[in-house]
């Protein structure tokens, strides 16, 4: 139980020592404190480096492993920089947790080394220099230098340690992994005013077009207009090297596939159905109707208005009696659109779910008095195309021969449908504008057309001019005074524009012949309204 | 003319005194403190000297005699509780002729009067024949005292030892005789025969130390003891310090330092053993009746001191106050019918309370 160990003791020893007289430093210095505290201090810093690099490795070889595995184009510096901000970050977030005071190493010593609370006693009592005082520090260095300071353990540091070596291996894994090389994107494509060639697509594209007419049931002979066509500006594709002069093509080239579209809205069938029943109403029908070729038909009025021009295109002005002898001549081209006609449609009995016969309808008012009238005359020259023959065969009570009509009529919508979607489709392929059509078969044009008819307050519930009046519609005004149908001005206008339209030359100028014609009409027309008052 | 130059010379002499030596002064802490050094080399020496003396008369018991030894240097008293004939009586009195310490013993049986222990006043003739009063110092007068089966005497002899033991000094009437120094009372407690005993108070047993339990020997002490008794039955021990010594040997020791945490650790040890506060161990508030006074948190700081330099150090450690929980707390806490019920003594508690009290760092 006895340790002193006093013999080597004395105050001299103690004297030169300076015990009584050292600083605190000193003191720290001389019971083995200090060199403790440096060994503390130097793990601290250790585990301190470690943690750093561990943290920093591990977001510098995470964000290498992201950028790589998803090809992010970043540069690597950037992962660079990421690590050493995050090892800023932890080098204070464990420096500092891992401070310690004197008073904490000093209890650390005393139970590690066993000193039995001399250390943190001696450290108590640096400013007390009494005799135990000084003897405790003696005992205390004699006890410590025996002691290295590599006794003292570095707590956690194997933890330490395997995260730094985790991180690394993420930094290895980070480097080692291969980006993986992002393509660059495709090379945009030669702008227009460079060499252009048809592109294999397009070539396939307008193929189809030309295939899905060929295999159409359009009539035959726009079928073979259009495929040629198209086969011709297929060829001139190929040939052509500047992109705006290929679009140019394709235009020009809808444009005459619309024109042959539209022209196969003609009355072919009809006209072998018209023939088919010889009536003398049926023969003047026929005679108006001018074969063209086998399947192609027109109505052409410029017969009936060919044999009238001769007689009036040298006129300057009419007198009121020629204009009378015109309105005459008029009424017999309008003759079809008729009174007779509405009277025979009337009689015909067709049945009115037909859709065609309600479009007819439609277009027909009636008085009181059983009188028809049509209501516009542009539609009236439809029906005149279409219609009119087809009320002809309802009232031939002929099935079969309806059906064929209808079925031509509808394959005539077919045509329009073929052909216009041909020649809108090689303008959609070349981004060329589509233009706007009115659906000549529609039932919603007639709902559309707004002949600027302005409401009558004179007109009947039939649409009317109450009794008297012969057509329901300010187009026709029966004149009961002279007993004549009268066209209005209106229908004088509307009719010049169908026949504008009908009868238009290419460039599409009007004839002058038909121009003369209706403006003499017209200011006929005119002069009359004004005598009348 | 001679007178002058006598005058001059004496005048020369008074002005030619020279000055006290600065080294001399500078020497006079040097040699205090090689005294003091001294002494602490001496301290162990004594000890020593001490231990050996008494194993001469006393088999084994090396606990019992480290822990008296402590309390006799920290100028406490001593409870000694054992079966009869483990050596408690012998050991007091071997101690007394090593300590060189008037010795006296008081055996205590429940007919022993106060004054019998203390003293009383007496009329006696004086030389001229006249009667006087005079006051008989009792047994109690003596730098040691056996107190032998102190629990056999009355509770008023038991109270007259109070107030020796705490002030070491006895007021018979108006008088106070104050005892010399130093003053242990070592006291001794049979276990066994509690029939006619008077258990001793808390405030007396409070003026003790320590609480020693001397138990029954192993075989092999027990074979020294009849060996050495077929021998002999006299005390051997020799002398081998004296009161003074003793008395410096407490000064010196309670310059052994103590760090502010283990203060408080002895602290909270104590505050520990009161169910009543906050500060209760878990095993105080389910096992201990009542915890010890303020003295035991005393007794532990000076003896732990005392122990500490016995064992070359120069700091108490919170070891010493481990080791000296047991002798200072046992006798001054009670357990309660739970801890009896769970067979749990007084010592197993203080163990619980002692690993339920932290460090303080």
């Amino acid at each position: 139980m006895n340790n002193f160990d006093t013999e080597n003791q004395s105050v001299n020893e103690n004297n030169k020592n300076n015990l009584m007289n050292m600083t605190e430093k000193e003191i720290k210095e001389y019971i083995g404190f200090a060199k403790f505290k440096k060994r503390l201090l130097a793990i601290r810093l250790l585990k301190t480096l470690l943690a750093t690099l561990a943290f920093a490795f591990i977001a510098c070889g995470v964000m290498l492993i992201i950028t790589k595995l998803d090809a992010w184009d970043i540069s690597p510096w950037f992962s660079l920089l990421f690590g050493f901000g995050a090892g800023a970050i932890t080098f204070p977030c464990v420096f500092l947790p891992l401070s310690f005071t004197d008073k904490k190493l000093a209890y650390r010593l005393d139970e590690e080394l066993s000193l039995k609370e001399r250390m943190h006693t001696s450290l108590q009592n640096l400013d007390n220099n009494s005799l135990m005082s000084v003897l405790l520090r003696q005992d205390l260095k004699k006890a410590t230098e025996k002691i290295k300071a590599k006794r003292i353990k570095a707590r956690g540091l194997p933890v330490y340690i395997a995260v730094a070596v985790i991180g690394l291996a993420t930094l290895i894994t980070g480097l080692a992994i291969k980006q993986e090389k992002v393509e660059p994107p495709p090379p945009p494509p030669p702008p227009q005013d460079e060499a252009w060639s048809l592109s294999m697509e397009d070539e396939l594209a307008i193929k189809e077009i030309i295939k899905a007419v060929e295999d159409s049931s359009m009539v035959s002979l726009a079928k073979e207009e259009l495929v040629g066509k198209m086969n011709e500006l297929l060829t001139a594709l190929k040939q052509e090297d500047n992109y705006e002069d290929a679009r140019n093509l394709v235009a020009d080239c809808a444009d005459e596939m619309d024109k042959i579209t539209y022209k196969t809205g003609s009355s072919g069938a009809l006209y072998d159905a018209i023939k088919a029943k010889n009536t003398p109403f049926t023969r003047e029908i026929a005679r108006m109707l001018t074969k063209t070729d086998k399947t192609k038909y027109e109505i052409k009025f410029s017969d009936a208005i060919d044999s009238l021009k001769h007689k009036y295109e040298e006129f300057e002005e009419i007198t009121p009696e020629q204009q009378k002898e015109m309105k005459e001549d008029t009424m017999l081209l309008l003759s079809f659109a008729s009174l007779d006609v509405l009277s025979a449609l009337a009689e015909s009995g067709v049945d009115s779910s037909d859709t065609l016969y309600g479009y007819l309808e439609s277009l027909i008012t009636i008085n009181k008095n059983g009188v028809y009238g049509i209501k516009t005359i542009g539609e009236k020259m439809e029906v005149f195309n279409y219609g009119w023959a087809s009320i002809q065969l309802e009232g031939l009570k002929d099935t079969t021969l309806k059906n064929n009509i209808y079925e031509e009529l509808l394959s005539q919508n077919q045509n329009y449908s073929v052909g216009y979607g041909a020649s809108d489709g090689l303008r959609e392929l070349f981004e060329i504008a589509v233009p706007q059509r009115e659906d000549m078969t529609s039932e919603d044009a007639e709902e559309d057309d707004d002949s600027g008819v302005e409401e009558d307050e004179d007109k009947n519930a039939a649409g009317g001019y109450g009794p008297g009046l012969i057509l329901g519609t300010d187009e026709l005004i029966y004149d009961k005074e002279n007993g004549q149908t009268i066209i209005t001005q209106e229908i004088y206008q509307k009719y010049k524009e169908i026949m504008n339209n009908h009868f238009a030359n290419e460039d599409g100028t009007v004839p002058e012949e038909i121009k003369k014609y209706f403006d003499l009409l017209l200011k006929g027309y005119e002069e009359g309204e004004k005598e009348n008052g | 003319m001679d007178n002058k130059i006598t005058n001059a010379k004496k005048v020369a002499t008074k002005i030619d005194t020279p000055k006290p030596d600065a080294n001399q002064e500078a020497e006079k802490p040097i040699a205090k403190a090689e005294a003091q050094l001294d002494k602490v080399k001496e301290f162990s020496t004594r000890v020593a000297k001490i231990k050996d003396e008494l194993k001469k008369d006393v088999v084994g018991q090396e606990e019992i005699i480290d822990s008296v030894i402590i309390a006799i240097v920290a100028g406490g008293n001593v409870l000694l509780e054992g079966v009869p004939g483990v050596g408690k009586t012998r050991l007091v009195r071997s101690l007394g002729r090593v300590l060189s310490l008037p010795f006296s013993r008081i055996q205590f049986t429940p007919d022993l009067m106060p004054s019998d222990v203390t003293g009383a006043n007496i009329v006696e003739k004086d030389e001229n024949g006249k009667l006087v009063t005079s006051f008989r110092k009792g047994p109690i007068f003596a730098n040691l005292v056996l107190a032998d089966e102190i629990n056999r005497a009355t509770p008023k002899t038991q109270s007259a030892m109070l107030e020796v033991m705490q002030e070491h000094k006895v007021t018979v009437g108006n008088n106070v005789h104050k005892i010399a120094e130093p003053f242990f009372v070592l006291a001794t407690e049979n276990p066994i025969e509690q029939d006619g005993t008077y258990p001793l108070p808390e405030a007396q047993m409070d003026r003790f130390v320590f609480k020693l339990i001397v138990k029954f020997p192993s075989d092999d002490e027990l074979v020294n003891i009849v060996k050495m008794t077929q021998v002999t039955l006299d005390e051997t021990a020799e002398s081998v310090i004296n009161g003074e010594e003793i008395l410096e040997m407490r000064a010196l020791a309670s310059q052994v330092l103590v760090s502010d945490e283990v203060l408080m650790y002895a602290i909270k040890l104590v505050s520990g053993t009161h169910p009543e506060l906050d500060s209760a161990c878990p095993s105080t508030k389910k096992y201990v009746k009542y915890g010890a006074s303020p003295r035991a948190a005393q007794a532990l700081i000076t003896c732990a001191k005392v122990k500490a330099l016995m064992d070359g150090r120069y700091n108490v450690s919170y070891d010493d106050i481990n080791e000296l929980a047991y002798p200072v707390l046992r006798h001054r806490m009670k357990v309660n019918f739970t801890a009896v019920n769970d067979k749990l003594s007084v010592d197993d508690v203080i163990a619980m309370i002692i690993k339920e009290t932290k460090k303080v760092h």
